[in-house]
């Protein structure tokens, strides 16, 4: 039960207090599913999320407080500002998939991708790496090699001025990124199905090989998830470099993404 | 009492309420553009954009700041009695008269400094008319000298005079307080223009409201005009910026999907290549240029060159404005001109005047045009759309106008652009319609606006990288956390350093702003836990904040733009605000003298067309003579004569006032039992006094018939 910021009173469980009408705070600890009162699952019916969540911004969006009590307005900042980052997460396939991990306490955020205490590693506030008690992952050795090959074969074209080869480099790493994808929905949809029947039939040596067996699959998401960082970095970069030739980005990342 | 009887507010209505004319909030929306400027406002649930005492919308964004001593502003004669020495003059007059007389004290496209550094490029262009003040170690805003050198004011300043101007002719028509104000800004606009913008609201005395992305304006105005669904792009080209931005219509929500663009790219530019093309020709021996150019140079003031830049700039918009429609303009040379500064002896033939063909023109202007490209398809991408995925695209700015820009956009969308709204004024309208929202107002209750953050945002890391914290296209309002930690054993504190912009490194990105956060415990590097929060309000307005974990330490950190104005030179022009504050008071008077005067006018009239058998002969003449009188103290410029001509009509409406109040409470008494009329005869007592009373009950009386 939470007291009511302007009544007073139990607010009840829903955006707006049960008895005064007022905003209610944002609840400590809600994911993101909740906040948009989604089920917690990869596989999400995105038109209904999405008239969903206009449907909440309707009702908390600080357009609809301009004038109101400084303490409304900034219910209202709290709560608008929670629900676009729940439902920028959500939407995407990769944020979504990556949230469902931490979740489950897989730590992906800035792990091993060029983006993360890697690169970060001279930094004078460099991010700070896995929470304590999260799984840390480290990048596959064959991933790496991979994608070194791959930068490698962009700086080539694009030094010969290839358009086509750079055209087929990128349509190659998009091809790459669809089929880890597809494999990352695979292995998050099945979870769910299992957790309901192992529930359902108590069976304790079966959980105990479903708990091994979910691992092995979360792991291999995980592994998934990090590859799919480095394909999209590889085509942010070819498009930069397509977009602003004098722009001169690719090189600098290229050498940062070199480990 | 003089208002006693056509005093027709409800009870209970607040004043300021009541002054408001009704189908209004008394909210505005304001398009303060690099070149002209706008206000505009829902009236009978419709935006209209608000005109000036000469029936004009536009009012120039132009700001004479007068030398003082017998000043060009009495000079130019159309001023009136009062300007003079020390003035400051905004809008067409300043633009027509002044700018050519004194250059350095006239700004015009001030909104291409907002939230800019002297270190910026703007400050530094050749090509100018400017004094600029010598900057100061670590000055952070660019100043400029005007009134004959004797003051200088920021951009923030030169801004809040065009809003001021722009706000009392709406309270001219709206009356005063206004509720307050929805100011567009370039969706392009960083964080600093954007606090600049913010700055030069208050400082005009306006609340403000909101800040909205300009092209997210014009969609809302189209969008509600034209009852259309679907995803638009807005093609936004003004004198100083240009705005890309997609949109979706659906079922009353506006999502921006996303925006791009160049905060100084627009017909400015074009106007610069084509007055650089205008002096080359003119003196092919590069004299005129030489001198335009050295108008940068403070130390030596060459007013020559200054004019001359003036000249060539005037002569290119002119140029180009009237090949809009015309496909060769004759340009005469500059008075004086004698072809060349050496051709003193004799009395040489006037130059002919320069031809400038349509053509050539565009010539000059495709390149400069050509760099709208890459943001267009940028923000295509983004939005992950193609060109036939749109349902349509909308052109927003006065440089929209040129045939060569729309041949442009219909050939990089692949379909003709829609411009049935006036691109000058679809800001504004859209703007009032968002302001409307914002006040409360029933035009249009169930809107929803979802605006997106047009940089992304981040830290700088050691070694000068960024780490993006707030993501471009992210929509507003919105926010994130990030923990960092020690670099170095024993580090003691941290050195934040926020960036806006999509590159890598610092150097390519904008420096917002700089704090440290110290006091914390010596541990291993890597100990400690920096909580770092950055929120993005619904004006794209950024608020960051850090708290060390380990320690509990909660730094109370002081943001401080790196461009732009602190806390304390936006309170000093507050106060300064206050030394026109007489000018404001009287202005406000004035506004609210008309508006009590129209209103009566208006009630009096219904009055004697509802109950014309009660008007004798006597009446009608007296209320006649009181009625011209007023009208005319209301054309007039002070207020004191039309308050006097108010209470002249007043008695003179009198009798006839008191007859139908007569008549309607016997009205009111008939067919209703004696404690019906005592109880509400008590009731009225305990409410207010009972003239008062009879008063509403004359008033329903007439509006039933």
């Amino acid at each position: 039960m939470s007291l009511c910021w302007s009544c007073e009173r139990d607010t009840g469980a829903g955006l707006t207090c049960v008895r005064c009408g007022a905003l209610t705070a944002p609840v400590v600890g809600e994911t993101f599913f909740a906040v948009l009162g989604l089920p917690e699952r990869y596989a999400v019916d995105l038109e209904a999320a999405e008239a969903g969540f206009k449907e909440r911004t309707r009702l908390v969006h600080p357009d609809r407080f301009a004038r109101a009590d400084p303490r409304a307005r900034q219910i209202s900042l709290r709560r608008t500002v929670e629900l676009n980052e729940a439902w920028r997460t959500i939407k995407h396939p990769v944020r979504r998939a990556e949230y469902l991990m931490r979740l489950q306490g897989y730590d992906l955020a800035g792990e091993g991708g060029p983006t993360g205490p890697g690169a970060a590693g001279e930094g004078r506030t460099p991010p700070v790496g896995a929470d304590p008690g999260r799984v840390r992952l480290t990048v596959p050795p064959a991933l790496l090699n991979d994608v070194l090959e791959l930068r490698e074969a962009l700086l080539e074209a694009r030094a010969a001025r290839d358009a086509a080869a750079v055209h087929r480099l990128g349509a190659e790493v998009a091809e790459r990124l669809r089929e880890a994808l597809a494999a990352v929905a695979r292995g998050l949809g099945g979870d769910r199905a299992r957790d309901s029947l192992v529930g359902e039939e108590g069976d304790l040596i079966g959980a105990v090989d479903f708990v091994a067996e979910k691992t092995e699959k979360l792991d291999t998401v995980a592994e998934k998830l990090i590859a799919i960082r480095y394909y999209q970095r590889f085509l942010e970069e070819l498009e930069a470099g397509e977009t602003s030739p004098a722009a001169g980005g690719g090189g600098v990342s290229a050498d940062r993404g070199s480990p | 009492m003089a208002d006693g009887l056509f005093q027709i507010s409800e009870p209970g209505e607040a004043r300021a309420r009541a002054a408001c004319p009704p189908g209004t909030t008394g909210a505005i929306g304001i398009d303060l553009g690099t070149t002209n400027s706008l206000v505009a406002a829902i009236e009978d649930g419709r935006p209209v954009v608000l005109l000036d005492e000469e029936g004009e919308a536009i009012l120039p964004s132009v700001v004479h700041y007068a030398a003082p001593g017998p000043g060009l502003v009495a000079a130019a004669g159309e001023a009136g009695a009062g300007a003079g020495a020390g003035e400051v003059v905004v809008g067409k007059q300043a633009r027509e008269v002044l700018a050519a007389r004194a250059p350095a004290d006239t700004i015009a496209s001030v909104k291409r400094f907002m939230g800019r550094g002297p270190e910026d490029a703007e400050a530094k262009r050749k090509l100018t008319a400017y004094r600029f003040a010598p900057g100061q170690p670590g000055e952070s805003v660019v100043r400029f000298v005007v009134a004959g050198g004797t003051r200088t004011v920021t951009p923030v300043e030169v801004s809040a005079e065009i809003l001021r101007a722009l706000r009392l002719r709406a309270e001219a028509r709206l009356g005063a307080p206004l509720a307050g104000a929805v100011i567009t800004v370039p969706a392009y606009f960083d964080d600093g223009q954007r606090q600049a913008t913010r700055d030069a609201g208050r400082i005009a005395g306006l609340e403000v409201l909101r800040l909205l992305n300009e092209p997210t304006a014009a969609a809302l105005a189209y969008g509600l005009d034209k009852a259309a669904e679907g995803t638009f792009a807005v093609f936004d080209l003004g004198g100083g910026t240009f705005d890309i931005s997609v949109l979706k219509l659906e079922q009353g929500v506006f999502e921006v999907k996303s925006t791009g663009g160049d905060s100084a790219l627009g017909g400015d530019d074009f106007d610069r290549a084509i007055a650089e093309h205008l002096l080359a020709r003119l003196d092919p021996g590069g004299v005129a240029a030489g001198e335009a150019a050295g108008a940068a140079d403070a130390d030596s003031p060459p007013e020559r060159a200054r004019s001359m830049a003036r000249w060539a700039l005037d002569a290119a918009r002119a140029a180009k404005e009237a090949l809009t429609t015309l496909l060769v303009v004759e340009i005469p040379p500059p008075p004086g001109w004698m072809s060349g500064p050496g051709a003193t002896q004799g009395q040489p033939p006037p130059p002919p005047p320069l031809r400038l063909a349509r053509e050539e023109m565009e010539a000059l202007v495709r390149p400069i045009l050509a760099r709208c490209a890459p943001a267009v398809r940028r923000a295509l991408v983004d939005a992950e759309l193609t060109p036939a995925d749109l349902s349509g695209v909308i052109l927003v700015g006065g440089a929209t106008r040129m045939p060569l820009v729309r041949r442009f956009v219909a050939e990089i969308f692949g379909r003709e652009p829609l411009a049935d709204i006036d691109p000058d004024q679809v800001v504004a309208l859209g703007a009032a319609i968002q302001a409307d929202l914002l006040a409360g107002g029933s035009a249009n209750p169930d809107l929803v606006l979802l605006d997106v953050v047009p940089l992304s945002l981040g830290l700088e890391l050691m070694g000068g990288v960024v780490e993006k914290i707030i993501h471009r296209n992210s929509t507003v309002p919105c926010g994130a956390t990030q923990t960092f930690t020690t670099y170095a054993d024993d580090q003691t504190g941290f050195d934040l350093h926020v960036v806006q912009g999509e590159r890598e490194l610092v150097a390519d990105c904008r420096s917002l702003a700089r704090f440290k956060l110290t006091g914390i415990p010596p541990m291993p590097a890597g100990l400690a836990r920096l909580e770092v929060t950055f929120v993005v309000d619904a004006d794209g307005i950024l608020r960051v904040t850090a708290r060390e974990e380990a320690t509990g330490l909660n730094a109370a950190v002081q943001v401080q733009p790196s461009y732009g104005l602190s806390e304390d030179e936006v309170e000093r022009m507050l106060l300064d605000s206050f030394t026109h504050g007489e000018d404001d008071v009287r202005q406000r008077q004035l506004a609210e003298q008309r508006i009590e005067a129209s209103r009566i006018l208006q009630a009096l009239r219904g009055a004697m067309a509802a109950s014309p058998e009660l008007l004798t002969e006597d009446d009608r003449s007296h209320i006649a003579a009181a009625r011209v009188e007023l009208e005319q103290a209301a054309r007039g410029e002070h207020a004191q004569p039309i308050r006097q001509a108010i209470e002249a009509l007043d008695r003179a409406s009198k009798e006839f006032a008191g007859r139908r109040m007569n008549r309607a409470f016997e009205e009111g008494l008939r067919g209703r039992s004696l404690g019906q009329v005592e109880a509400e005869m008590e009731k009225s007592a305990a409410e207010g006094s009972l003239d008062q009373r009879l008063a509403r009950a004359g008033h329903r009386g007439h509006s039933h018939g």
